[in-house]
């Protein structure tokens, strides 16, 4: 066994060896037993020796081990300590580059106003309907055809039946705009619903006929 | 374990770390020191065989690592540019405490030979079983006063190559010597270290190859 075949073996057991040279020397050591012996040794040394330090780092306690190099640093060279916040959340925007995360992001914005809003409306619209007016009849009294009235008022907004309804008519007042709440279509009829519309703060209903010839479109007319 | 990439060099969560430790940043460092402290302390200890003395180096390392934080550019691999700081604090540690005179392998056997009152290494424990002289302690000691008696270069690389796996490119790159200077002080430092434990291998067989998975490494 030559220095150089100690230098290639040295270098077979680190690794260090190409594909090739390893081939080579592997092929030399099934018909060595000097090489063999040699290399059986060199891995036992290597092991023993890395059986010996991780025997002894494993013993260690590193627990203070941090603590005993800070205490040899001054304070000042580390940066002062930043307390983490959370990032605004306009700067978190920046971030939010897809579709889907601008739609959530504006609906962060938008939907919580738009919630309150439209709770807050529908609170008073609640209110107005059930608050009992002074002066006005209550437990669901019809002045004027109530047949018609009732029909509509259980099909169009389901009105509470204790609802007083003041006026069911075939036309709306001449004078002034009317207001209407809501619309449907009943047969022949088309019903319309003010409920908070006139000063005595009542439901109004209106029968309208759909065959009116004033609802016929001329020629050439939009339907919209 | 400490993962690097090909030829060690910096990853990119090492090199965030390391840029942060760079700004000053506390955490980082203490992050750093907790991912490198077993290591630093394992090569301290295989350079100065004692446990309060590796412990003192391995802080002292640390501390020189966060001083000259701002030196490392990064265009080399943090850890051959770490264990380089490492070493050189444990030879500075051997050489003040003055305990051990650096010399080469031919040297040491031939003088040990010479000497009548030294007790050789393998000494009356010749004929114990080895697992038993192991499981006692008695062939930590005897490791230790073999590899104590190798000079501080041949210790430096044996350790970086065993107990680090560095490739002899990192190994010329930490110790800053050609490779071929790597080859020759790790093949002196081997055969030194066989010759020191040569009853102990031949006993012990593959036993320990077992136990410490050691085998032929393939390069890539």
């Amino acid at each position: 066994m030559t220095d150089e075949d100690l230098e290639m073996l040295h270098r077979l057991v680190d690794g260090e060896l190409s594909a090739d040279e390893a081939a080579e020397l592997e092929a030399r050591l099934e018909t060595s037993p000097a090489l063999t012996g040699e290399r059986a040794e060199l891995m036992q040394l290597s092991a023993m020796l890395r059986q010996d330090i991780s025997t002894e780092v494993d013993a260690v306690d590193f627990s203070n081990f941090y603590a005993g190099i800070e205490a040899q640093l001054p304070d000042e060279v580390f940066a002062p300590s930043v307390v983490e916040e959370p990032a605004p959340i306009v700067a978190r925007r920046a971030d939010e580059s897809g579709l889907m995360d601008r739609v959530r992001a504006w609906f962060q914005r938008s939907w919580t106003p738009l919630m309150v809003g439209a709770a807050a409306a529908a609170a008073v619209a609640v209110w107005v309907i059930q608050a009992p007016t002074e002066g006005q009849p209550n437990g669901g009294e019809v002045y004027a055809d109530a047949d018609k009235a009732n029909s509509a008022r259980t099909t169009l907004v389901g009105l509470p039946a204790e609802k007083t309804i003041v006026a069911a008519a075939e036309t709306p007042p001449e004078s002034g705009p009317v207001y209407v709440d809501a619309v449907s279509n009943q047969g022949t009829k088309t019903v319309l619903i003010s409920m908070p519309a006139d000063e005595s703060g009542a439901t109004v209903i209106w029968l309208l006929d759909e065959e009116d010839e004033d609802t016929q479109l001329l020629e050439g007319e939009d339907p919209i | 374990m400490v993962h690097v990439g090909p030829g060690g060099r910096l990853k990119s969560a090492e090199a965030d770390l390391i840029g942060r430790c760079k700004q000053g940043d506390r955490r980082a460092f203490q992050e750093l020191v907790e991912k490198y402290q077993r290591r630093a302390y394992g090569i301290a200890f295989g350079m100065l065989r004692n446990r309060d003395d590796a412990m003192d180096a391995a802080q002292e390392a640390f501390v020189k690592v966060f001083r000259n934080m701002k030196s490392f550019k990064g265009d080399s691999s943090f850890y051959t540019w770490f264990y380089r700081i490492v070493v050189n604090v444990c030879i500075d540690h051997c050489r003040k405490r003055a305990k051990m005179k650096p010399v080469e392998y031919d040297e040491t056997f031939r003088r040990r030979d010479e000497r009548q009152d030294v007790v050789p290494l393998s000494g009356n424990t010749r004929d114990m079983h080895p697992e038993v002289q192991f499981e006692q302690g008695e062939l930590s000691k005897v490791l230790n006063a073999a590899i104590e008696s190798l000079s501080e270069n041949h210790r430096t690389i044996i350790l970086l190559r065993e107990i680090e796996g560095m490739s002899y490119e990192d190994i010329a790159e930490a110790v800053g010597v050609h490779v071929g200077t790597v080859m020759s002080r790790l093949h002196h430092a081997r055969k030194n270290l066989q010759k020191a434990l040569k009853p102990y291998l031949e006993a012990s067989g593959s036993d320990y190859a077992k136990r410490a998975g050691a085998g032929v490494r393939k390069k890539s």
